[in-house]
């Protein structure tokens, strides 16, 4: 992991020893995710090392999480898993898993963003889905097309969407 | 499954007014009646239900929703869903939910024989499930079919919109010892599928390329169920309509380059190279392309998927023709047109690729538990003897076999990096593999 000062444009080097597939920065601390293994880092900003290295999965095949996107809240750190399409909310305190959350196989979600509180998931069959703090299941809205991107600013999301129709027809066989 | 031309726009949303429910996004407030037992989240969406109370039963979606068919299961499930919203999540007196299911692999991006055959002992053990639509595949279809088949009170209704494999339900060219009795070991059919076999398609291929202009043809297979049994068809047509076979051969998906099999080919210099299979079939359509040139036309059928062929092959994607039995929703008759409209309307795209057909087959499903009392038997019964008239896709029946009777094929060409319409095809019998 790289850390890039803004000011001076200085570079910092944090060794973490792992794959890293993203990166997001909130509730206190730098956070990435692996997947291999599936994992969740912590990297203190301040004095620039790891603290923590939280394992999403006990044994990885392939009906387990894989990590694809991250974001970080104020009280919660969340995962999103494609391949299983879940979300693991992490606990920023206790620094352990509190939650897997399903969005749904038919969804397909794409991509994660947080507006602090919530999390948000862009899905592949137009939906966008809404994890409240604490909740145990996700609730989905219909947007439209295919979303691809989300981000939260402030009380609006934003997403980007794909006419997902302009590709196909082809079919399995 | 990303194609250099998607339409990319950003839409914003007030997140606090994002409150409401959709259809069958959240989950009823009261459990009214004996609830269904939900399969098990690891390898199924949560159900999915928007009538009052619980669902009493469940139909189950099995498709792929990761990797190159990603589409094709996104747009399955949206079909199932607005069929149910469509019959407020009923099946006469009976309530039913849905719940969707991967059968693709992490690693490959293709059907997974292990998840097609873990999902089928999933849907025959759990006794909610009374039907099934899918799979995506036919490779699939050959690992699900006997416990779909041998399911508890069974067999286990299952309507496929797409699978095509003549061995599936019959034999035929290019089938297997052991077909399809494998497939149907109780005796009792209850698989039904919606969209032409391949006897149809490989029949088609040849036809069009000999409208074409072709005389010399070169035929290959990727050696799984599926292709082995296309490229049988097409040869079997091809044989009776004079479209000189120069060769054949089997490309290997772990081979690491084509370039001995495209000089092969090559060396037999034929006018059009039939390519029947899915895995590793972009690289080899690029290998193809290179090695062949533009003269040469490239043809295949339903399993080539166009987005990754563009993104492996690029410009060497052009002209190549894709058969499947779907037609422009434009030529859909009116129910299937207005159906497509409606789907419009609510997912803000198209329904392509076999959508319509697995709608039809989420109705089809709807109407025999209807008359079912909740038996699997009676449910599979009705499917098999299904009579339909004014359907999403036309007026048929569905066979002794379990395959319908209509046979049309569109045939499909990519230009300028889109897959368009090309025309319809609908051979004659003489030229189908039937018994």
């Amino acid at each position: 992991m790289v850390r890039v000062d803004a000011a001076t444009r200085s570079i910092t080097s944090v060794e973490v020893r792992r794959r890293l597939a993203g990166g997001a920065a909130g509730a206190g601390a730098i956070w990435a995710i692996s997947d291999d293994p599936p994992s969740v880092i912590r990297v203190d900003p301040s004095t620039r090392s790891v603290t923590d290295r939280l394992p999403l999965v006990t044994r990885q095949n392939e009906a387990t999480p894989t990590p694809v996107a991250i974001a970080a809240g104020t009280s919660a750190v969340w995962v999103l898993n494609s391949n299983t399409a879940t979300v693991t909310r992490v606990d920023p305190v206790t620094r352990g898993v509190s939650a897997t959350i399903q969005i749904g196989v038919d969804r397909v979600p794409n991509a994660l963003s947080t507006d602090g509180a919530r999390a948000w998931v862009a899905n592949e069959d137009g939906t966008l889905s809404r994890i409240d703090p604490g909740a145990s299941a996700a609730a989905s809205i219909w947007v439209g097309e295919s979303l691809r991107q989300v981000a939260a600013a402030g009380s609006r999301l934003w997403v980007a969407t794909a006419a997902l129709d302009q590709q196909l027809p082809g079919g399995g066989g | 499954m990303s194609s250099p031309r998607h339409t990319l726009t950003l839409l914003c949303c007030a997140a606090l007014a994002l409150g409401g429910s959709a259809c069958g996004d959240d989950p009823p407030s009261a459990p009214g009646g004996p609830p269904a037992t939900p399969l098990s989240s690891s390898i199924c969406s949560p159900v999915s239900y928007g009538g009052p109370g619980h669902p009493q039963y469940l139909i189950v979606v099995s498709s792929g929703f990761l990797g190159r068919y990603k589409g094709h299961g996104v747009q399955t499930a949206q079909a199932a869903k607005l069929v149910l919203t469509q019959r407020s999540w009923r099946a006469g007196k009976y309530t039913v939910g849905l719940q969707a299911c991967e059968e693709t692999s992490v690693k490959t991006g293709l059907p997974s024989p292990e998840k097609c055959a873990r999902n089928a002992r999933a849907f025959a053990e759990n006794r909610s499930v009374l039907g099934v639509i899918g799979p995506l595949t036919s490779d699939c279809a050959t690992h699900m079919l006997a416990a779909l088949n041998r399911a508890p009170g069974g067999p286990l209704a299952t309507i496929s919109g797409g699978n095509s494999y003549v061995g599936l339900t019959r034999s035929g060219p290019g089938t297997r010892p052991g077909e399809p009795a494998r497939y149907h070991p109780t005796g009792r059919r209850g698989y039904a599928r919606l969209a032409p076999t391949d006897d149809v398609q490989g029949a088609a291929n040849a036809l069009f390329a000999q409208r074409n202009g072709a005389r010399r043809a070169f035929v290959v297979d990727d050696g799984g169920a599926y292709g082995h049994g296309l490229a049988a068809t097409f040869t079997y047509a091809s044989k009776r309509i004079g479209l000189e076979l120069v060769g054949s051969a089997r490309w290997d998906p772990k081979a690491d380059n084509y370039r001995p099999l495209v000089a092969r080919i090559r060396a037999t210099r034929p006018e059009t190279v039939f390519i029947a299979g899915l895995a590793g079939a972009p690289e080899l359509i690029a290998a193809l392309a290179d090695g062949l040139g533009s003269e040469v036309q490239l043809m295949g059928g339903d399993a080539l998927e166009p987005g990754s062929i563009i993104e492996a092959a690029g410009s060497g994607a052009e002209g190549l023709v894709i058969s499947i039995a779907v037609l422009p929703n434009s030529s859909l008759p009116p129910a299937g047109r207005a159906f497509a409209d409606e789907f419009t309307k609510r997912f803000s795209q198209r329904p392509c690729c076999f959508s319509i057909h697995d709608a039809q087959g989420a109705g089809m499903l709807l109407d025999a538990i209807a008359r079912s009392g909740g038996d699997r038997a009676r449910v599979a019964e009705a499917v098999m003897t299904a009579k339909v008239g004014g359907g999403l896709v036309g007026d048929f029946s569905i066979d002794r076999n379990g395959d319908t009777t209509l046979n049309q094929m569109g045939i499909y060409r990519i230009r300028a990096g889109r897959i368009r319409f090309e025309t319809v095809i609908t051979p004659a019998p003489e030229l189908l593999a039937r018994e």
